[in-house]
This record gives C-alpha cells, structure tokens and sequence, in this order.
C-alpha cells in the first residue's frame, strides 16, 4: 500500500509539471480510498489500464453502490432489509445493460447452527437477492446461486462482530 | 480373529511369573471425564494387563476409558493390589477399595507374530469369575480386541449390548485442507478417508459400516458422494442444479434421502444409492433439511423451518404429511433417532445458546445436556446409550461423548484442528 501511494503521489507531481502531455502510464491519477470491502477479487483488483485519467472504475468507487458487493442479514434471516434495496438495483441495473455480465450470488452464514441447517440458509439468502434482481428486470441466465453454508467466513472471530460479517450474499461477478 | 473361551468350569492355568506393571496412563490426558456420584454406577476395577507396557497397546487404559465414557461404571483405582491371573486373588483387598467387579489380564507376543490376549473378569464379592476369554489376534487387532473385552464387560455386568467395538467418522479442518477421517469410538486410530482443499461435510454411515455417504465442494458446490470403506473406491450421487446434501441412509442401505435446492428452496428427496429413482418428499417454499431414517425404516425426523422457525418434523418414509415434534422452543435442528426409536437427540437453541438435548418421542419430555454455546451434529452409540457430538465452545472444534443418562462427559482425544461433523457408526462385525 505504502508503494502505491507513493508511486501515485509521483504520478500526480508528474501530471503537475506536466499539464500539457497527458501521461501514458497505466495507473489511476488519484491516490485511492483504503479498500476494506470483501475478497471479490473478481471484480479486479487491477484498474482498467487504458481508461482516461478521469474515468474511475464504478466498482472501485466508493461513492458508487456497485462498490458494495456485500448484502447483510439478521441473524437466522434471509430476507432483505430496506438499507441494502438500492444497491441491489444498481447492481440490477447494470447486469441488464450489459449482456455479457454473469454473476454469481453466494450465500453465507454465521458459523453458529448445524451445517446443513446453514447450507440451506446460505442457499435461501442467495436465492432472496436473485428474486430481487430478476424483478427488477435481470434475465436469469446471468444469474446463478449458490451457497457456502458457514464454511467460507470472511471474519474469523467468535463474537458479534464477526457474525454479523459473515451472514451475507456477495455478488460476484464471473465477467462483466 | 481366533478366541476360546474360558468357562468356569474348565480354566486354563497360566504357569507363569504373572509381573505386574502399574504404567500411567499412556498418553497425556487429554481426556476429560466427569463422572456423576449415581449409586446406578457399578464400582469396577481394571488392573493394568500383564505385559500390556512391552505390548503396542496400553490395554487396561483403553478399558478403563470405554466403562467411563458410557456414564455406567465408576472406576476403581487399581494401583496398590496385585492382579494375579489365578487364585490366590487378593478379593479383600478389592473389596476394600469398594469394587464390585474386577478385571484382570494378560498379553503375550506369540512365535509367529500374533499375540495373545486374556482376561477374566470377577466378582469381588461371590469370588468367582463372572466372564474371560483369551484371544489370539495379529498386532493390528490388538486395539480392537481391548474394545471387544469393554463390551464384553459391559455387557456382563449391565446386560445390554456394548458399542465400544465400533467406529466413528469425522471432518478435520488444519491450515488449506480438509480430512475426512474414520476412528475408533474412543477417537483414536484414526485414517484419512479423503483429503482436499474445500469444505467437506456431514459425513454419514451405512447401516452395515461399508460405506459412507459425505458433502464435498471440491467442485465448488456442494455436492454428495457415496464411498466404500472396503476398496476406496466412490461415485458422485447424481448431478442436479443447485446443491446436494445432506444424505441419510435408509436402513436397508439401498436408498437415501437427500436435500436438493435446484436453485431454490431446500427440499428432501429419495434417491436410490446408484442415483436413480430421485422422488419428491416435501414441497414447501421453507428450508427442509437433515433428515433421518428411524430404525425400522418407517418414518422419517427431519429440520424445517416451514413454521417460521426451525423445528423437528416427522413424515411417513413414502411421503405426506409431515407432523410437528418440538414446542418447546424457538430453535432446533440436527435430529437423530436413538437406536431403539425412542427417543431424539437434536440441538437446541436455549437462551441464544445451542444445547445438545434429548427428546422422548411418547411422552415429550425434553432433557437439555450441556451448559454449553455450541454444540452441534450429535449422533448415538449404536446401543444408544452414548451420544457423539461436537463442540466449539473454546475455538476450534472438538469431540465429545456425553453418557444417555448425563452422568459421563468426556473430551475425546485433542486432534490438532477443527472437527466438525461427527458420526457414530454401526458396530464392528464380532466375527
């Protein structure tokens, strides 16, 4: 991280002193937001590299709800609270207007509970998402479901805390 | 495995110096029991075998672990009395330390690399032998064999069956792998049946012990395979959309019955063994998950949640109309008959915490087992008289066998890891 600040901190001294040329290197022009969003490395970690200085990728934009690729739930709940609604349609949305997009909903849970009681509730928690996202419009067929029961926490603690991290569906995306 | 057996009328006479060894215990102790004060206990002493410290197994230790863990004996501390194979026996001086019965043994290698195992277990009070027997096994055997005198024992003195000869299977999670592993019931001796990089779960037995049926990810998604013991050798039970899990064998072991999404709600299946035949159970948009066949095959328990919450249920093996089990609280999950069909151990949510407990199916009446948070997957001794489960309470996932009457709790031996999922499978063949 040090690194790239500090290579991005170059970059924009060198688009300083250099305000005519644009520059031909890849990388972003601004130093970017500490990411602490799950391990949806599909989305891709590397910046597109030929977009201009000034388009920043959506999925890596804070301010942009597609940057959330989380949804959260009560415990033992599968459906979807109010707060989680518009990010679930920007998500929607985008899928429908790009038809070689194809996303995978993964369900996951707490580790409390049996395993198979979980499984199941994972399954449900994915499928809840994908009802949402094919009423707001999206062919199934760049949607699927699947479930990781309690097997694949993204918090590894035994308190709140980290329950409250893993029950939920990521949305990943196998291509855009 | 050969054996004769010693009546009392015709006793073999062992003409030998007969050493008597007091080795400790033979690994640290990394099992934990808490034995209840019952006067239901039967007071027994197990005196270290003869040999047993120069032979590969520690045959009193393993004994003395398999009467503790089943709730049914209090265990005598051996050390201080002689234990001779043939009269004179020091009786007074067992009946001292309060022991009704007794056991004493012997171990020898043989010529050819067998070795030769006995015991004779008395009456501190009648003076007499009550049973013995002498076996001849091969090295591999000899664990085995101090099993088989437990539940000799066992049933001696209580008049059920034993099921210390018996084995059990379960998930061990250490660093990047997951191991699917088979012990003996006392969680030594335990083999790899499996080995990968994903989630493996909910491992169950065939009724005959030959196979087991299991969850795997190694595709990604959770799907079921049937695997033999014998040759190793498995197959993948069908291919559907959506997950795979859950199996239970039916028991006659031809058919199972299964969770199937095909991306939507859980729901239970029959399916036969070789993947053909899959039939609907149930149909409704709730989670229905983990069932399990009763003993004769005619009904089925399993979790659902079609009231809101999950609850235990029980439906006829050919299907209808499913009928409520629990109402007595918000939370339960994980059923499985007891050997006898009587009763029900499931895990159930008290107080936010989740609690082995048992449930008798005539009568209702719920009896909690633990205090503890999380407990999970538990199953019985195929006499019903020990429950396995697991518990995370302190991290990573350990084993433990409570005794049916709660008068027993032990730890089974620490793996390095975290286990899940146990399983208590039939007993070994005697033969």
């Amino acid at each position: 991280m040090i690194k790239k600040s500090a290579f991005s901190l170059l970059l924009v001294t060198l688009l300083a002193a250099c305000a005519s040329t644009p520059t031909k290197t890849a990388t972003k022009p601004a130093p970017v937001e500490n990411m602490t969003q799950p391990a949806a490395a599909t989305t891709g970690a590397a910046p597109e590299s030929n977009t201009q200085a000034t388009a920043l990728n959506p999925f890596m934009d804070p301010n942009n709800p597609l940057s959330k690729m989380s949804i959260y739930f009560d415990t033992d709940k599968s459906h979807i609270k109010s707060q989680y609604m518009p990010i679930i349609s920007a998500h929607a949305q985008y899928i429908s207007s790009h038809p070689s997009a194809h996303v995978r909903l993964e369900g996951n849970c707490d580790e409390r509970g049996s395993t198979e009681y979980n499984l199941a509730l994972g399954e449900r928690r994915a499928v809840a998402v994908e009802k949402v996202m094919e009423a707001d419009g999206v062919s199934s067929s760049q949607l699927e479901t699947i479930s990781y029961g309690k097997e694949k926490p993204k918090a590894l603690g035994h308190d709140e805390a980290a329950w409250a991290q893993n029950r939920r569906t990521d949305i990943d995306y196998l291509s855009k | 495995m050969k054996w004769a057996r010693q009546g009392k009328a015709g006793i073999r006479l062992f003409i030998m110096t007969v050493m008597v060894l007091f080795a400790g215990s033979a690994w640290a102790d990394l099992t934990i029991s808490i034995s209840g004060g019952s006067v239901t206990q039967i007071p027994i002493a197990v005196s270290p075998f003869a040999n047993q410290a120069a032979s590969p197994q520690p045959f009193s230790d393993i004994i003395s672990n398999d009467l503790m863990r089943c709730g049914m004996f209090r265990l005598i501390d051996p050390s201080g009395v002689s234990a001779p194979m043939v009269q004179p026996m020091p009786f007074d001086a067992w009946h001292a330390k309060g022991a009704d019965a007794w056991a004493v043994g012997a171990v020898y290698p043989q010529p050819d690399g067998d070795f030769s195992v006995s015991f004779r277990l008395m009456d501190v009070n009648k003076q007499s032998q009550i049973t013995g027997y002498q076996f001849n096994v091969a090295p591999s055997q000899l664990r085995e064999v101090a099993h088989r005198i437990a539940d000799m024992i066992y049933e001696s003195m209580t008049g059920d069956g034993g099921a210390f000869n018996s084995r059990i299977a379960f998930v061990n999670r250490a660093g990047h792998y997951f191991t699917l592993q088979v012990a003996d019931s006392d969680g030594y001796n335990a083999h790899v049946i499996l080995r990968t990089r994903e989630p493996i779960l909910s491992p169950v037995w065939s009724p005959h012990g030959g196979r087991l049926a299991y969850v795997s990810f190694e595709h990604g998604k959770a799907v079921i395979y049937i695997q033999s013991l014998v040759t190793g050798k498995r197959h993948r039970l069908g291919r559907f959309r959506g997950l795979s899990s859950a199996p239970a064998f039916s028991p006659d072991g031809h058919h199972l019955c299964i969770v199937l999404t095909f991306g939507s709600a859980s729901r239970l299946y029959l399916i036969n063994d070789d993947g053909t035949g899959l039939r609907p159970l149930t149909n409704t948009d709730a989670i229905d998950t983990e069932p399990d066949f009763s003993p004769d095959g005619g009904s089925i328990i399993f979790t659902s949640d079609r009231a809101g919450s999950p609850q235990i249920y029980r439906m006829p093996s050919t299907g209808g109309e499913a009928v409520r089990m629990t109402f007595n609280g918000k939370y339960y999950v994980s059923p499985r008959f007891s050997p006898d069909g009587k009763n029900i151990v499931c895990i159930k949510k008290v107080n936010g915490q989740l609690r082995l407990t048992q449930l008798n199916i005539a009568t209702g009446q719920e009896q909690v087992m633990t205090q503890a948070s999380l407990d999970e997957s538990p199953s019985y001794s195929p006499n019903g008289k020990m429950i396995l489960f697991a518990n995370a309470d302190s991290g990573p996932g350990r084993l433990v066998v409570v005794s049916s009457n709660g008068l027993a709790r032990t730890v089974l031996q620490a793996h390095a890891g975290d286990i899940r999922d146990p399983a208590w499978g039939p007993l070994l063949s005697n033969k």
